[in-house]
């Protein structure tokens, strides 16, 4: 009798252990590694205050970016203007704030659809294999072929200037490295016991591609796609540096430091500080998109 | 076949002429290897090479052989996860091995399979609830239905309701084998397909298992193809054993003959080979030489032969038939 | 009184993770003499492969810790040694099979070259000399061909050769000691007789102490001299294997023994040991085994026992058998 009881005093013990596991999450586990990491975290911020300034740029900034003001025609940085003004004496600073907003645009659609337009090729190619895939690999291997920025140049040659062409051009470019992540993650997950498992209850294929697969590509989509941002950024400034993007005086900074290169050796901060705005955002990025790797990738983890 | 009538409850007592539930008829599965640029020169991998066997409802057959020997491959062929070479199956005394994809799904309901590694068997991405109810999905339950049946389906497996949200990683090895089977339960199959489904797992753990799907076969009238390498394991759970070596069954009976009375020599060696635990019992031993052959290039004649203490002359030339040596006993060998 | 090859006394190895200090290895006391072999049972996460890696000193790759006790053997603490006087052990005096050859074979080197080299670091060969031995051995472990297979990648062989040719390396220098940890498991049935088979007259002709890890109690019964079986890091119970078969004390050595389907036996149910392995975040207070054990009294769960004498040659770590005096302390 008293066995009784006293086992059931020992399986409320286990049980009470159990539950306090039981706020373990994806999420919260994502987390527990994410913060981890200085750097990453860091970048993270940065990215988000970058956001915000997109979001609510030319309300924040000092100056009109389109404010002609030809008493103050490239000036250092000042108190008034932190940035210095440029040939039109409009202030650089303000222009960066907006221009937030257009590069933080145009790499977030371009990926956007390079990303979603890979995934899907990838899925197809990966799980249904066969000629299908061989057709979608082989143009994929087509695409690498180029040197990313001369595939864009072709693809805006053909279309003309202009950033909305911009953000097809990197899209296109981008489509293949999705398919090819995509595809060899959903070769790996194809060949899982729970896939096959899924399989075996009469799933169809796209219950198995959507609910088991997909989302088990979804992580190193995550990751990619955070640095592909980066890189899509830098690619449209180079584009517009070469005027092929946007076009003066929209304050891109691609084509900020372009207008500016003129006054390199007079004016050196008329470049100096969009270039700064590139790579501190191209770099945000790419930290951000390494720190996401380390904690998403499920062969780093345990 | 088609004329076997199909008894849908077939305990009506008095003369025992039930169909069987399923029934496999020389079944084959060869993979191709070493295609070649050319197309030529094919050669296969007998995986599985001319088994049949029946298996009635409500009796649980097991199957055993080593690594390589086929056993698998006939379970994943039996649950059409691959598509035989060349044989026919027979489910409640209809074809199903000639069903394409779209026919063979609905039918699915009916088979579930238990798999080896509870680790990789589910989603880590998704909750208990969602593993168990997928079935449910799949073959249109409604929602409150399967809400229900899922805190009930764990309940059945010795889990509880509350453990519906959780995920899969907060759970021990046997645990998730019991989600498992609980998953296996939800469309009310006839037939679970259980391919090694404990030997992943801890011995007292199990046991177990073992226990559970002992009380769940009698509980809803389960009928059961066993796959396991320990003889052991199979002898407790099994009424009939077949034993497999190289993608053929080489000895297929009832439990007691085959484990009492081993008639082929690999039976005997495998028997022989299982240690006991037991330390006074010092058996004679048949200790087997060499490798089992690949089965890419299987032995001619009886595929037996290179490690047989017995073989003949005519093992190595000519392939055994299988012989009905007792009623229900059936041997593929020279010898007999 | 045998001569005593390996003295475990009192070890700890704690790994330190995320979630604190894991105590795999927690307070093992084991004595191996001369001749005899030792099985170690358990079940997964019970400290039994953690124990022999110890005494290999094969920890640094992971973030394991021996935290104290001390490991005799033949009279010298292996802990005080060096790392270089511990490879002069290692592979010489003791040897060490695991269970999946595999990933103990260097797939790039050819498998006479593995042999060779260990020969002639630990014996002092010369290359000929060496190369003999190493087909020697190669025979002695029933590899067919072995002047052949001498010049094969182990990637050409099956798995029951390759665990042949890791018994030929660890058997190659003689070793006093062989540490074989979950030797067959990842084998058939028919290949494992043959490697027990194997290492049974290999133990005869040499005198080897074996220290065996499995969780199989079917091979203990056939190989062991002693056995010892682990729980949760720690010694539950240790006796001859007669007695351990034919009177186990201890609820989960009995569980265990329960639960393991028997061959010709028709029993319609196994006796099973209810819940789970404890994982070390789980771990309980009191007797590890409390929460799964069916004669649970009271003062297992505030209090763990200590490994006591039962019976002469036969100790136990259970309440039931504590003596009055100790449960008084």
């Amino acid at each position: 009798m008293a066995n009784v009881e006293l086992r059931e005093e020992v399986s409320t013990q286990t049980t009470i252990k159990l539950d306090k596991l039981s706020n373990k999450t994806p999420f919260s586990e994502f987390w527990r590694k994410f913060k981890k990491q200085r750097l990453a975290l860091a970048a993270g911020v940065f990215v988000i205050l970058l956001i915000v300034l997109a979001l609510f740029g030319p309300a924040v900034a000092p100056y009109s970016s389109e404010e002609f003001d030809y008493e103050h025609v490239l000036e250092g940085p000042s108190l008034t203007h932190w940035a210095g003004t440029d040939a039109y004496g409009r202030d650089i600073f303000s222009r960066i704030i907006e221009g937030t907003r257009i590069s933080l645009f145009v790499g977030l659609l371009s990926v956007l659809l390079g990303a979603a337009g890979g995934t899907v090729l990838g899925l197809i190619s990966g799980y249904y294999g066969k000629w299908l895939d061989s057709i979608i690999m082989r143009i994929c291997d087509v695409l690498f072929a180029f040197p990313g920025i001369l595939l864009a140049i072709g693809i805006i040659a053909i279309l003309g200037p202009g950033l909305g062409n911009v953000v097809i051009a990197i899209a296109i470019f981008s489509v293949p490295i999705f398919a090819r992540i995509v595809r060899s993650n959903t070769l790996a997950l194809k060949s899982t016991v729970y896939v096959e498992a899924t399989r075996s209850m009469g799933a169809k294929d796209r219950r198995m591609i959507w609910k088991h697969i997909f989302p088990g590509t979804a992580s190193s989509i995550i990751v990619y796609f955070t640095m592909r941002i980066g890189s899509a950024i830098l690619t449209a400034a180079s584009l517009s540096f070469l005027g092929l993007g946007a076009q003066p005086p929209t304050p891109e900074w691609g084509a900020m430091l372009s207008s500016g290169r003129d006054y390199l050796n007079t004016a050196p901060h008329v470049t100096f500080f969009p270039g700064i705005a590139i790579f501190l955002t191209v770099l945000a990025f790419n930290l951000l998109g390494d720190g996401l790797r380390d904690a998403l990738d499920p062969k780093i983890k345990d | 076949m088609q004329m076997l009538a199909i008894s849908e409850h077939g305990d009506c007592g008095g003369v025992k002429m039930e169909a069987p539930l399923l029934e496999v008829k020389n079944l084959k599965k060869y993979f191709s290897i070493n295609k070649g640029l050319l197309g030529r020169k094919k050669k296969f991998v007998k995986a599985v090479d001319d088994v049949s066997f029946t298996i009635k409802k409500g009796e649980t057959l097991g199957l055993v052989g080593e690594s390589g020997c086929g056993k698998s491959t006939t379970g994943r062929m039996l649950m059409r996860l691959l598509d035989p070479t060349e044989g026919q199956i027979y489910f409640e005394g209809k074809e199903i091995s000639n069903l394409n994809d779209n026919q063979i799904r609905s039918l699915r309901k009916d088979f579930q399979m238990v798999f080896q590694d509870p680790y990789a068997s589910l989603n880590p991405r998704m909750k208990v609830r969602e593993i168990v109810s997928e079935p449910m999905v799949i073959h249109g339950i409604p929602k409150e239905e399967r809400m229900e049946r899922v805190e009930k389906l764990l309940t059945v497996v010795g889990l509880s309701a509350y453990h519906a949200d959780r995920y899969p990683h907060e759970f021990s090895g046997g645990q998730r084998q019991r989600i498992g089977i609980a998953r296996a339960l939800a469309v009310n199959p006839k037939l679970i397909i259980a391919d090694e489904p404990v030997s992943a797992l801890d011995v007292s753990i199990q046991s177990q298992i073992l226990n559970l799907l002992k009380d769940l076969q009698e509980e809803f009238e389960l009928t059961y193809l066993f796959i396991a390498h320990d003889l052991s394991v199979v002898e407790h759970i099994s009424d009939r054993v077949g034993v497999m070596y190289l993608g053929k069954i080489v000895e297929l009976a009832d439990k007691q003959s085959l484990y009492q009375n081993p008639k082929h020599p690999y039976t005997k060696a495998l028997l022989s080979a299982v240690p006991i635990p037991n330390p006074r019992l010092k058996r004679e031993r048949i200790i087997l030489k060499g490798d089992i052959p690949s089965p890419s290039n299987p032995p001619s004649g009886c595929t037996f032969h290179t490690r047989c203490p017995l073989a003949t002359e005519e093992c190595r030339n000519k392939i055994p038939q299988v012989k009905e040596i007792n009623p229900g006993h059936y041997v593929s060998c020279h010898l007999f | 009184m045998a001569e005593t090859m390996l003295k475990i006394e009192d070890l700890k190895t704690y790994f330190y993770g995320d979630d604190g200090v894991v105590k795999a290895v927690d307070g093992v006391t084991i004595t191996i003499n001369k001749g005899e072999t030792v099985g170690v049972v358990g079940e997964s996460g019970c400290g039994k492969s953690v124990t022999s890696l110890s005494v290999m000193r094969l920890l640094h790759d992971t973030p394991g810790e021996i935290v104290d006790g001390s490991i005799e053997f033949q009279g010298k603490n292996l802990l005080s040694f060096s790392e270089k006087e511990m490879r002069q052990i290692r592979g010489n005096e003791v040897a060490m099979i695991f269970q999946e050859p595999m990933t103990s074979l260097n797939p790039v080197y050819k498998i006479g070259k593995q042999l060779e080299e260990a020969i002639q670091l630990h014996l002092k060969y010369d290359k000929q000399k060496a190369r003999e031995h190493a087909i020697q051995m190669l025979k002695l472990v029933g590899i067919p061909r072995s002047d052949e297979i001498v010049n094969e990648f182990p990637y050409q062989l099956s798995g029951g050769m390759r665990q042949r040719v890791m018994i030929a390396m660890a058997m190659a220098c003689r070793p006093k000691l062989l540490i074989a940890d979950e030797p067959t498991t990842a084998l058939d049935v028919t290949i494992q007789a043959q490697i027990l088979d194997l290492m049974r007259t290999l133990r005869e002709e040499s005198e080897t102490s074996i220290m065996l890890i499995t969780h199989d109690l079917g091979v203990v019964a056939e190989m062991c001299d002693r056995v010892v079986v682990m729980y949760a890091g720690k010694v539950v119970e240790e006796t001859d294997v007669y007695t351990l078969f034919e009177d186990p004390k201890h609820p989960y050595t009995r569980g265990l023994i329960g639960s393991v389907p028997k061959l010709g036996k028709n029993a319609n149910r196994l006796d099973s040991i209810p819940g789970n392995v404890p994982t070390p975040s789980n771990m309980p207070k009191g007797c590890k085994f409390a929460p799964r054990c069916s004669n649970v009294l009271k003062v297992c769960l505030e209090k763990e026992p200590v490994l006591e004498k039962v019976e002469a040659n036969h100790t136990c770590r259970c309440w039931l058998y504590q003596n009055t005096e100790t449960v008084g302390v």
